[in-house]
């Protein structure tokens, strides 16, 4: 006879009925931020950020541990993360230099949407753009390609258990503010970084 | 036949007749001019008709040597009996990929169809966005063979799907696979490598099932078309494209980023880095929907290979191939979709439309999954149908835009315009002797004045250098110099050559206007592009006054 747990996915947060199995998903949370360490630590991207100004460095890897330990727990506290990419958004807003939008709308249209091209690039993430480098912009590695399989499991994975919420949190609102206020920035678009992290690590998991 | 079967058929001859126009309109003039690469098809397939030996004398040769690249072969004899019909023409060259193109509209349709299940519009949705897509609708209409490698090893690919259940239809499958590596290069590689990944991933179906005797007799037919190919991996000819691997790029990356690294890890690594950016770049949105081929000849002014607003199409269908990972359909599709760019991606041209042509079957049936799975939010008919009709609007004013009004003014030149006007200026002049400047920025002269004024493929064979046909597989180095009756064609000798009465023929940088002033030339001749921007020059040399105005030579005096 097969023997299931009797304790359903409520149950183990709210009740704590089952210790061990409380246990386990305290280890398996452990687990996951400190892979998640390692994916920021061993960005190329965070390293970039962080020796430049360590405040932003700091707010990043902060928001992506968040980011990365809600995946496996239905029950997470949205005002922090909100708060804490409204100020990522905040600092990428202002960090980057405006683009002249004035041009008329049919330019401007065109501009953003190749922003969000760019933005949603997986090329630009894993391998500096390459081998479609853009032009007159210096490009630079931002994750090792090695986490790439990873990104996609772990893209799809969330796609099944994030709440809408949090994607148009973590990914749509980073988009849409990169695909707006363009990409001439020194760090590039790091309000994408905490996402990336997330879904790398999910993928980790998975 | 039932009401929505008959409906079916009625919509699929539609796509079929809206496909036949977009890719058979106006076939003599878009793309203007001639590639090189397609007169060099169309007048081997020419001299094979007549005389059953290729340009170099070779009879019925099993790679053609055209400048150098030795071509599988199947397009170039598909072709004989075209010109034999219809004559040397430039829409003869094109329309046999127009017909391919036709014929993978059927592909897809019933590859869907075969998928589709209860969702009825599935296997139409993927017609229809296949067959007006922009990668489509540019090769159905160059007279290049990876249209037809593309048919070919489609079918194949369609056939060996069916024939997981059907074991009858496997035969042919890999019997077509074989004949594929015949058709293009990129084949060559790609279907010895979908034969293994679907003996291995499809072994149960393959192998271990009543039909296996169905799938040896056929591996065996494969392996003895593949004979002469084999005969082949011991020459020269079959290697040439090994250059075009980027070894110095994986050497340059190991020497300068990953300098502390010994050499047996920095290489491997730098070698993945290359291959998995280049094959990443097969499935980035970014080059799919929004950036065109780098090269300008391969793609359409202002558009990508498919239209900007798929990209919802494709992100949706991607996920619906995750989702349906487990069932044996996603696991063809993952396989074909993965292999598909593996040859290209061992190059070192980033998105190369050509080579990776067989992408566009996995892709147009992801985007058809995708498109279909959006429709089914669109609960009422009529708003399904505006919006297929807006989108399709929007797609055919972008075509027309970028396809047929943009490029054949911008990309005139680099698709050989000029060289139809430079045939028939010399024709005109057959007493005059002709010089015509092959400078490595012009693509080889003599194939396309050979193809348009019809030169004899006798005299054609004779110019040719003896020691290719002898040795035709191991002489792989090409020369574009040749003499064709009164046309001499190499670089200009500027000490001897403005001494001889002649017309000089050359770009705009191979004749400046200070030098003609200097050496009293006159313009005869001149053939600009729809943007007036000058193609050729052709310049009448005057030796006499030369001699006497000028300063005196060593050539005056004889």
């Amino acid at each position: 006879m097969l023997k299931y747990n009797v304790c359903s996915y409520k149950d183990e947060i709210e009740t704590h009925c089952n210790a061990s199995l409380q246990k386990k998903m305290v280890k398996k949370k452990k687990l996951r931020i400190a892979f998640c360490t390692a994916v920021i630590i061993l960005s190329p991207w965070f390293w970039k950020i962080i020796s430049a100004n360590v405040a932003l460095g700091l707010l990043l890897a902060m928001t992506s541990i968040l980011l990365a330990t809600i995946s496996d727990h239905r029950r997470y506290k949205l005002w922090p993360l909100i708060f804490l990419f409204l100020l990522i958004c905040f600092w990428q807003g202002k960090t980057t230099k405006k683009q002249n939008f004035s041009l008329g709308l049919r330019e401007g249209s065109r501009r953003v949407v190749n922003n969000f091209v760019e933005a949603i690039d997986p090329n630009l993430y894993f391998f500096a753009n390459h081998p479609r480098e853009r032009v007159g912009i210096p490009e630079f590695e931002k994750f090792f390609f090695f986490f790439l399989p990873f990104f996609v499991l772990g893209f799809f994975n969330l796609v099944r258990k994030w709440p809408l919420s949090l994607w148009l949190l973590a990914l749509a609102a980073p988009l849409f503010l990169t695909s707006l206020t363009g990409h001439q920035n020194f760090f590039g678009p790091f309000s994408i970084f905490p996402f990336i992290t997330a879904a790398v690590t999910a993928g980790f998991f998975r | 036949m039932k009401k929505t079967k008959k409906l079916s058929v009625f919509l699929l001859l539609a796509i079929l007749v809206l496909a036949g126009v977009l890719y058979f309109y106006k076939l003599n003039a878009i793309p203007a001019g001639l590639y090189v690469d397609e007169a060099v098809a169309g007048y081997n397939a020419y001299s094979l008709l007549k005389t059953g030996k290729d340009e170099y004398g070779k009879a019925f040769p099993l790679a053609l040597r055209f400048f150098g690249s030795y071509t599988p072969p199947l397009f170039v004899y598909l072709l004989i009996p075209f010109i034999w019909l219809f004559g040397l023409k430039v829409w003869v060259i094109r329309s046999v990929s127009g017909l391919s193109m036709l014929g993978g509209i059927l592909i897809v349709f019933f590859f869907l169809k075969s998928i589709a299940g209860k969702r009825k519009r599935l296997s139409l949705t993927g017609a229809l966005i296949f067959a007006v897509s922009p990668w489509t609708v540019f090769y159905a209409r160059i007279g290049y063979e990876v249209t037809l490698a593309f048919f070919v090893y489609s079918l194949a690919s369609l056939l060996l799907w069916l024939g997981l259940k059907k074991p009858k239809f496997r035969i042919a499958g890999f019997v077509l696979l074989s004949i594929s590596a015949y058709a293009a290069h990129t084949e060559k590689y790609l279907a010895p490598l979908l034969m293994v990944l679907l003996l291995i991933f499809f072994r149960k179906e393959f192998i271990f099932s009543k039909g296996k005797r169905a799938t040896f007799f056929g591996l065996g037919l494969a392996f003895l078309v593949q004979l002469p190919q084999i005969f082949l991996i011991k020459t020269a000819a079959f290697w040439n494209k090994n250059d075009l691997f980027y070894t110095k790029a994986i050497a340059n990356f190991a020497k300068t980023r990953l300098a502390g690294l010994p050499p047996v890890l920095s290489i491997p690594y730098g070698f993945l880095r290359e291959f998995c950016s280049q094959t990443l770049t097969y499935f980035s949105p970014r080059s799919l929907f929004f950036l065109p081929d780098p090269d300008p000849q391969r793609s359409i002014p202002r558009l990508s290979v498919f239209y900007g607003f798929m990209v919802l199409f494709y992100l949706v269908g991607i996920y619906q191939l995750y989702i349906n990972r487990k069932k044996s359909w996603a696991k063809y599709l993952l396989i074909l979709s993965l292999s598909a760019p593996i040859p290209a991606a061992l190059t070192g041209d980033p998105f190369s439309t050509q080579r990776a042509l067989p992408l566009l079957l996995p892709m147009a049936i992801i985007l058809a999954l995708g498109g279909e799975r959006l429709m089914v939010f669109i609960k009422k008919r009529w708003q399904r149908l505006l919006i297929i009709a807006l989108l399709m609007v929007i797609s055919l004013f972008q075509l027309r835009r970028g396809y047929f009004i943009f490029l054949p003014q911008e990309r005139a030149r680099v698709w050989g315009l000029g060289f139809k006007e430079l045939a028939e200026f010399i024709r005109s002049r057959p007493q005059e002797k002709f010089l015509i400047d092959q400078s490595s920025r012009i693509k080889p002269v003599y194939i396309e004045l050979a193809f348009f004024n019809l030169y004899p493929p006798e005299k054609i064979q004779e110019a040719a250098d003896p020691a290719v046909a002898k040795n035709y597989y191991a002489k792989t180095v090409f020369t574009p110099f040749c003499k064709l009756e009164n046309v001499d064609i190499r670089n200009i000798e500027w000490e001897e050559d403005i001494y001889k009465e002649q017309i000089i023929i050359g770009d705009e940088l191979a004749v400046s206007p200070d030098q003609a002033k200097e050496h009293f030339f006159e313009k005869v001749f001149e053939v600009r592009d729809p943007l007036d921007i000058l193609i050729f020059n052709g310049f009448s040399t005057n030796p006499r006054e030369k001699c006497e105005k000028g300063l005196s030579d060593i050539h005056c005096l004889r």
